[in-house]
C-alpha cells in the first residue's frame, strides 16, 4: 500500500469508513439516477448509503465486535483514529454526532413522500446526492480538530443546503435558496475572518493548540473580541440564533420539508458541535467574558423565537421560530460550559442531550407537515382543523412532538430540558452567578410560554372540526414519523442510554 | 402509631409482590382507560363512559384496601427504583403510601367515581365524538391527581401535576365553540402555568442543592440546615406553584371563569382534584418549611397564612352578590381553600413555636369535608341547571323546592355543612381552622387579624350560601323554565344522596372513634401523645366547652338569618339587575382587579408581543407570506422585491448583530473589567 502513503500520507482508513461510504454514495447517486426511471431505486440506494454509514458510526460508538468463525479473523469497530496530522480526529464525541447526522439523513430521505414538486422531481438523483454531501459535511465538522477542516465541513454542508433549499423550482423555492445563500455567504465570510484573526493571535489553527497558545498569551487583548464575535456570528447562522436567524422562517417554509427538517435538526446540531469545539476547547483561555455574550444571545433567541412563534398561523414558520427558540436553550449550555465546577460536563452533556432530542422532534414535526402537505392539505393552521381524526397516526405523533418541544412531561423534551436547565441553576448557585440563574429562569418561563404556542395546534387538530375524510399518507413517511415519535416517547420514559451517551460525548468533546 | 414519622426517618417498608402491583395500578388504571377511550371510545357506549368508570372504580377499590390497612395501624409503605442517572445523580420512580397519600387517594378516587357516574346522565345530550374526548381526558385528569398524590418524589409529582394541568385546559374548554369557554380555558391554563414555572424552578433548586428529589431522602437530608437560603427560595417557589394551582390571591382569577366548562368538570376540579393538589403540595412540603426553623420558617408560614386568610375573605365578599349559581360556588371554593392555607400557615407557625400539630390536621380535615360538600353542591347545581334547561342565573329560578325535592334536600345539607352548623362536617373543620388561627394569634398578632377575617368569612359563607338556597328553591318561580323545572334521573340523584350523607358525617371523624388526628397529623407534634390525640372524646368536650365554638356558630346562624330575612320572599327588586355601581358593583366586578390590573397587564404583554412581531414583520424578517403571494401574482416582480430592500434588511440584521455584539462585549469588558 506504499502508493497510498505517497498519495495521502496520514489517514486512519478504518476510522473513516462512515465518511467514505457517504462519499461513495454521494458521488454515485447522480449516475444511479440515470438508470432509475421511477425514483424508487434512487431512494433505496440513498437509504442504503445513509443506513450503512449510520450502522458503521453506531458500531464504532458501541464498539461492535465481529469475528468470522473458522477463519480466526476478528475485528472491532472502534472510535479512535487520527488523520491528517491530527486535523481529523475520530473520538467518541465525533462518532456520537455522526450517528445523529446519518440518522437524520436516513429519516429525511425516508420522509420524502411524493418526492418534489414539478421539475424538481426529475432532479431526485441530485437531491439525494446533495443530501449525502450535506451529511458528509456535518460528519467532517464533528471530527474537525483544525479550524480549517471545520470551515471545510461547514461550507460543504452549507453549499449543499443552499441547493437543497432551492430544490423546489418554483418561485418560493428559488427565493428560499437565494436568501439562504446570500446570508450564508456573509456568515461564511465572517467565519473565515474570525478564523484568520485567531490564527494571527495564536499562530495556529489547531484547536487544542489554540487553547494552549491563548492561555500562554495571558493578558487581555481588545483585538480578541473581534474573532469571538465573528465566529459567533458565522456559526450563529448555522444554529439560527437571533440576530442571525433572519433566513430561517423563509427557508424552512420554502425548502422541501425533509430538507427543512434536516436544517432544523442535523445542520443545527452541526453548528453547535462547531461552537462547542471552538469555544469550549479552543477559547476558554481567552480572558474575555464571551459567556455573557452567549447568554445574551441565548436569552434573545428564546424570547424572540417563542414570542414570534406565538403569532404564526403557518405551521412551517411556527416550527421555524420554535427552532430558533430551541437554539436559545442549547446556547445556555455554551454559556454555562466554562463556569461549571465539573468543567462543563453536566451543562454540555445536557446540551448534547437536548440536541439529540430536538433533532428527533423537529425532524418528526417537519415530516408530519410535509406528509400533510403532500396529501393536499395546506400548512396554515386553519386547514389543520380536525386533522387528528383525518390522520390519526400523524396527529398523535405531532402531538408528541409538539408537547415534547414544550418540555411537557413525561416526553423526551422534558427530560432534556430538566437536565439542561438544572445544569444552569447548579452553576448559578454553586458559582454564585446571578445572571446564569436569570437565564435559567428565563428559559423555564419561555418553556412554559411555548406550550401555549403548541397547544393552539393541538386544539385545532383535535377539538375543532373541519373537513372529513382520511388522508392518504405514503407508508415510508409514516414509518419515518413513527421512528421519530417512538424515539421521543422512549427517551422520555427511559432516557438513560441516550443520556449516558450524551454525557460521555460531552466528556470526550471537552477532552476530560 | 402509623404516621409520617417513618417517612421522615427514611424507614419505609418496601412494597413487594401483589401489593406492589395493586399500588401501581391505582394511577395506572385511569391512564390505560384514558388511552383506550381516546382511541376506540367512539365505538363504545356513551363515548366510552364505561371504561373510565370501571377504571376509577378499580382505583377506588385498591385505594380502599390500603385505606383499611392504614386504619388498622398499618405502617407506611413505599417502593422506588432508579429511573435514570445523570452523572452520579439518580432520579427515581416510586410511590409512597403513607397516611396522607392513602387517605387522599381514597378521597380522590371516591369523589371522581361519583362525579363521572353523574356525568353519564348530565352529558347525555352530547354526541359520542365529544363524549369520547370528555371521558378520555377526564380519566387522564383523575390519573394526574392520583399520580401527584402517590408519587414519592417531586419530579414525578410534577409530571402528574402537569398532566392534570393540561387536562384541565381541555376540560374547561370542552365547549370550545363558546368563545367564553375558550378564553376561560386559556386563562386557567396560563395562570396555573405561571405557578408551575415557580414550582419547576423550586424543584430544580432543590435538586441541584440536595441532589435528590425523593421526599424520604429530602426531608431528613443532613444538609438542610446548611442551605437554608436556597431552601427558603425553593420553599417559596413551591408555595408559588400551590398558589397557582389552588387559585389563591393573586392567581385566583382563573377559577371563577373555569365555570365555563361542564358543571361536572367544575365539580371535579373544585372538590377533590386540581385545586386540592396545591393544598396537598404545601402539606407534603411541610417538613421542608419546618426545617427552615424559627426566624425564616415562621415567616414563610406567616406568608402562607396571610395569603390564605386574605383570599378567604376577599373571595367570600365576591360571592355575596354573584348571580350565577355556579359562580357563587366557585367563589366559595376559593374562600374555603383560603381557610386551608390559613390553617396550614397558622398551624406551621404554631408548630415551630409550641410544637402543636393541630393546624396541619385542621387543614386536612377541612380539605376532606370541603371535598364532600363542594362536590355535593356542584353536582346539585348541575342538577338544578339541567332541571332548569340550562339556565343558571339565580334571578331566573325560584320555587324549585317542590319540583326538585332530592336536589333541594341534598343541597340544603351541603349548605348547612359549608355554613358550619353543628353537627355537619363543615362545622368541625372550620372550627378547628379558626381555633388554630386564634391560638397562633397569641404568638403573633397578625394571626388575630386573620382569625377575625376568618370569622367574618364564616358569617359571609352562611349568608351567601343561604342567599343562593333561598333564591333558587324558595319563593315563587320567576321564569317559565323555573315553572317547568323537573327532577333529575337516578344516576344523578343517587350520587347526590351519597354525597349528602358524606357531607353530613365526615366531620365527625374528628371526634369519634380513633379520631381524624390519629391518622392525619404532622409528625413530631409535641401534643402527639396527649389525651387529645388518644381519646377523641376529650377533643369533643374541648370543642363543646370552648366559647370560640359558640362564637363561630352564632356568626354562622346570624348569616343564615340575615339571608332568610332578605331573600325568603324572593328576589329583592334591588338585585334584579346586574350591579354596576356602588359596593355591590365593586364586589360583582371582583373589585375591578381584572379591569384595573390583569387586563391592562395582559394588554401590555399582548401588545408587546404584537409589537415585537410587527416589528419583525415590517423589517421584512417575517413578511414572506404576503410577499410570496405577490410575487406569484406578477411575473418579474421578484427582482423588484430584492430591490425593495428585503434582502438588505436580512444582511443588515447580521451586520447590526455583529456590531451590537462587539459593542456590548467591548463595553462590558473595558468598562467593568469583568
Amino acid at each position: 500500500m506504499g502508493w497510498f502513503d505517497w498519495l495521502l500520507p496520514d489517514l486512519a482508513w478504518q476510522s473513516l469508513t462512515p465518511e467514505l461510504v457517504i462519499l461513495l454514495f454521494a458521488v454515485l447517486a447522480p449516475l444511479v439516477a440515470l438508470w432509475d426511471a421511477d425514483r424508487r431505486g434512487m431512494r433505496q440506494f440513498t437509504l442504503i448509503g445513509m443506513g450503512g454509514a449510520f450502522l458503521l458510526s453506531l458500531g464504532s460508538l458501541l464498539e461492535w465486535h465481529f469475528s468470522i468463525p473458522g477463519t480466526g479473523y476478528n475485528f472491532t469497530l472502534e472510535y479512535q483514529g487520527s488523520s491528517l496530522n491530527g486535523a481529523f480526529v475520530v473520538t467518541y464525541a465525533s462518532q456520537f454526532f455522526k450517528v445523529l447526522f446519518t440518522a437524520v439523513g436516513f429519516l429525511a430521505v425516508l420522509g420524502v413522500g411524493r418526492p418534489l414538486k414539478g421539475r424538481a422531481e426529475e432532479d431526485f438523483g441530485e437531491f439525494c446526492s446533495l443530501l449525502l454531501f450535506a451529511t458528509l459535511g456535518m460528519m467532517i465538522v464533528s471530527s474537525a480538530q483544525e479550524l480549517l477542516t471545520l470551515l471545510l465541513g461547514v461550507e460543504m454542508t452549507s453549499m449543499s443546503s443552499y441547493l437543497l433549499a432551492g430544490m423546489r423550482r418554483d418561485r418560493v423555492g428559488a427565493e428560499a435558496g437565494l436568501k439562504y445563500f446570500t446570508i450564508g455567504a456573509i456568515s461564511s465570510g465572517l467565519l473565515v475572518f474570525g478564523i484568520s484573526l485567531l490564527y494571527g493571535m495564536a499562530g495556529t489553527t489547531h484547536i487544542p493548540d489554540l487553547a494552549r497558545a491563548l492561555t500562554a498569551h495571558g493578558s487581555f487583548d481588545a483585538i480578541s473580541l473581534v474573532p469571538i464575535v465573528m465566529i459567533l456570528a458565522g456559526l450563529g447562522f448555522k444554529i439560527s440564533s437571533v440576530p442571525f436567524h433572519a433566513w430561517a422562517p423563509d427557508v424552512y417554509s420554502g425548502a422541501p420539508t425533509p430538507v427543512a427538517g434536516m436544517l432544523a435538526s442535523g445542520s443545527k446540531a452541526m453548528g453547535f458541535v462547531a461552537l462547542f469545539n471552538v469555544f469550549l476547547v479552543g477559547l476558554p483561555g481567552l480572558k474575555t467574558n464571551w459567556q455573557l455574550l452567549v447568554a445574551l444571545l441565548a436569552a434573545v433567541s428564546m424570547v424572540v423565537g417563542n414570542l414570534v412563534a406565538l403569532q404564526q398561523t403557518n405551521l412551517r414558520r411556527m416550527l421555524a421560530f420554535s427552532s430558533i427558540a430551541q437554539a436559545g436553550y442549547v446556547l445556555i449550555a455554551l454559556a454555562v460550559g466554562t463556569s461549571a465546577q465539573d468543567g462543563g460536563v453536566y451543562a454540555v452533556g445536557g446540551g448534547l442531550f437536548h440536541l439529540v432530542v430536538n433533532a428527533a422532534m423537529k425532524l418528526g414535526a417537519f415530516l408530519v407537515v410535509g406528509a400533510v402537505l403532500s396529501a393536499g392539505v395546506g400548512d396554515d393552521l386553519g386547514s389543520w382543523k380536525g386533522l387528528g381524526r383525518r390522520a390519526p397516526i400523524l396527529g398523535f405523533a405531532m402531538t408528541l412532538f409538539l408537547l415534547s418541544m414544550a418540555g411537557f412531561p413525561p416526553l423526551a423534551g422534558f427530560a432534556s430540558k430538566f437536565v439542561l436547565f438544572s445544569g444552569a441553576v447548579d452553576a448559578a448557585t454553586t458559582q454564585n452567578l446571578g445572571w446564569l440563574l436569570g437565564l435559567a429562569i428565563l428559559a423555564i418561563l419561555n418553556s412554559a410560554l411555548s406550550l401555549y404556542v403548541y397547544l393552539r395546534v393541538l386544539r385545532t387538530m383535535y377539538v375543532e372540526e373541519g373537513e372529513e375524510g382520511r388522508l392518504v399518507i405514503p407508508p415510508s413517511v409514516t414509518t419515518a414519523v413513527i421512528v421519530c415519535a417512538a424515539f421521543v416517547l422512549a427517551v422520555g420514559f427511559w432516557p438513560q442510554p441516550v443520556l449516558d451517551a450524551s454525557f460521555r460525548a460531552a466528556r470526550s468533546l471537552l477532552g476530560l | 402509631m402509623a404516621d409520617l414519622m417513618p417517612v421522615m426517618d427514611g424507614m419505609v417498608q418496601t412494597l413487594a409482590g401483589s401489593d406492589l402491583w395493586m399500588a401501581l395500578a391505582i394511577p395506572a388504571l385511569p391512564i390505560l382507560a384514558a388511552l383506550v377511550t381516546f382511541f376506540v371510545g367512539k365505538r363504545m357506549w356513551r363515548g366510552g363512559a364505561a371504561l373510565p368508570i370501571a377504571a376509577i372504580a378499580g382505583s377506588l377499590g385498591l385505594s380502599l384496601v390500603f385505606f383499611l390497612r392504614m386504619l388498622n395501624g398499618g405502617e407506611p409503605v413505599g417502593w422506588s427504583i432508579a429511573w435514570f442517572k445523570v452523572g452520579d445523580l439518580t432520579f427515581t420512580v416510586g410511590v409512597l403510601f403513607d397516611n396522607l397519600s392513602v387517605w387522599l387517594m381514597t378521597l380522590v378516587s371516591l369523589l371522581s367515581l361519583l362525579i363521572v357516574v353523574f356525568s353519564t346522565a348530565y352529558l347525555a345530550d352530547e354526541t359520542d365524538e365529544h363524549l369520547r374526548r370528555y371521558y378520555a381526558v377526564k380519566a387522564l385528569f383523575v390519573a394526574g391527581m392520583l399520580g401527584s398524590v402517590v408519587m414519592d418524589n417531586y419530579l414525578l409529582m410534577f409530571i402528574f401535576w402537569e398532566i392534570m394541568g393540561l387536562c384541565s385546559y381541555l376540560l374547561i374548554g370542552y365547549w370550545y365553540t363558546k368563545a367564553s369557554a375558550a378564553t376561560a380555558a386559556k386563562k386557567a391554563f396560563l395562570t396555573t402555568r405561571l405557578g408551575d414555572i415557580f414550582l419547576f424552578l423550586g424543584i430544580i433548586l432543590l435538586f441541584t442543592t440536595f441532589k435528590t428529589l425523593s421526599y424520604r431522602e429530602l426531608f431528613h437530608h443532613p444538609d438542610l440546615a446548611a442551605h437554608k437560603d436556597i431552601l427558603f427560595w425553593a420553599g417559596l417557589c413551591i408555595f408559588g406553584g400551590a398558589v397557582g394551582k389552588s387559585a389563591q390571591f393573586p392567581l385566583d382569577l382563573w377559577l371563577p371563569d373555569a365555570m365555563e366548562g361542564p358543571t361536572t368538570v367544575s365539580a371535579l376540579i373544585h372538590a377533590a382534584t386540581m385545586v386540592k393538589a396545591g393544598v396537598y403540595l404545601v402539606a407534603r412540603t411541610f417538613p421542608l418549611y419546618v426545617a427552615l426553623g424559627l426566624g425564616i420558617g415562621d415567616s414563610v408560614f406567616l406568608l402562607i397564612g396571610l395569603v390564605g386568610g386574605f383570599t378567604a375573605l376577599y373571595t367570600a365578599t365576591m360571592a355575596l352578590v354573584a348571580l350565577d349559581i355556579k359562580r357563587v360556588l366557585a367563589y366559595s371554593t376559593l374562600s374555603q381553600l383560603g381557610y386551608m392555607f390559613l390553617a396550614l400557615g397558622a398551624g406551621g407557625y404554631l408548630f415551630l413555636h409550641t410544637g402543636s400539630g393541630a393546624g396541619f390536621t385542621a387543614a386536612m380535615l377541612h380539605l376532606m369535608n370541603h371535598a364532600f360538600f363542594k362536590a355535593l353542591l356542584f353536582l346539585g347545581s348541575a342538577s338544578v341547571i339541567l332541571g332548569m334547561h340550562h339556565h343558571q342565573d339565580l334571578r331566573e329560578m325560584g320555587g324549585l323546592r317542590s319540583k326538585m325535592k332530592v336536589t333541594y334536600l341534598t343541597m340544603l345539607i351541603g349548605s348547612l355543612s359549608i355554613a358550619g352548623i353543628i353537627p355537619l362536617s363543615g362545622f368541625w373543620s372550620k372550627d378547628e381552622v379558626l381555633s388554630t388561627a386564634f391560638h397562633a394569634g397569641s404568638l403573633n398578632g397578625v394571626f388575630f387579624v386573620l382569625w377575625g377575617m376568618g370569622l367574618l368569612t364564616a358569617a359571609m359563607t352562611a349568608f351567601y350560601m343561604f342567599r343562593m338556597m333561598f333564591l333558587a328553591f324558595h319563593g315563587k318561580p320567576r321564569t317559565e323554565s323555573a315553572e317547568n323545572a323537573h327532577e333529575s334521573p337516578a344516576t344523578m340523584t343517587v350520587p347526590l344522596a351519597l354525597l349528602a350523607v358524606a357531607a353530613a358525617v365526615s366531620g365527625l371523624w374528628l371526634v369519634f372513634g380513633p379520631g381524624f388526628s390519629g391518622i392525619i397529623h404532622y409528625p413530631y407534634s409535641a401534643d402527639l401523645g396527649e389525651a387529645e390525640f388518644e381519646a377523641s372524646g376529650h377533643l369533643l368536650m374541648e370543642i363543646l366547652t370552648a366559647p370560640l365554638t359558640y362564637l363561630s356558630l352564632a356568626v354562622a346562624l346570624g348569616g343564615i338569618l340575615v339571608a332568610r330575612s332578605k331573600y325568603k320572599a324572593g328576589l329583592p327588586a334591588s338585585e334584579a339587575e346586574v350591579p354596576t355601581r356602588g359596593v355591590r358593583g365593586l364586589l360583582y366586578n371582583r373589585y375591578y382587579v381584572t379591569q384595573a390590573v390583569y387586563e391592562p397587564l395582559g394588554n401590555v404583554v399582548a401588545m408587546g408581543v404584537a409589537k415585537v412581531a410587527n416589528w419583525f414583520d415590517r423589517k421584512g424578517i417575517d413578511g414572506a407570506v404576503n410577499g410570496v403571494a405577490n410575487v406569484a401574482d406578477r411575473a418579474g416582480a421578484r427582482t423588484r422585491r430584492w430591490q425593495d430592500g428585503k434582502l438588505t434588511t436580512y444582511m443588515a440584521s447580521v451586520a447590526v448583530g455583529v456590531a451590537v455584539a462587539l459593542f456590548l462585549l467591548h463595553e462590558v469588558v473595558l468598562r467593568f473589567r469583568w
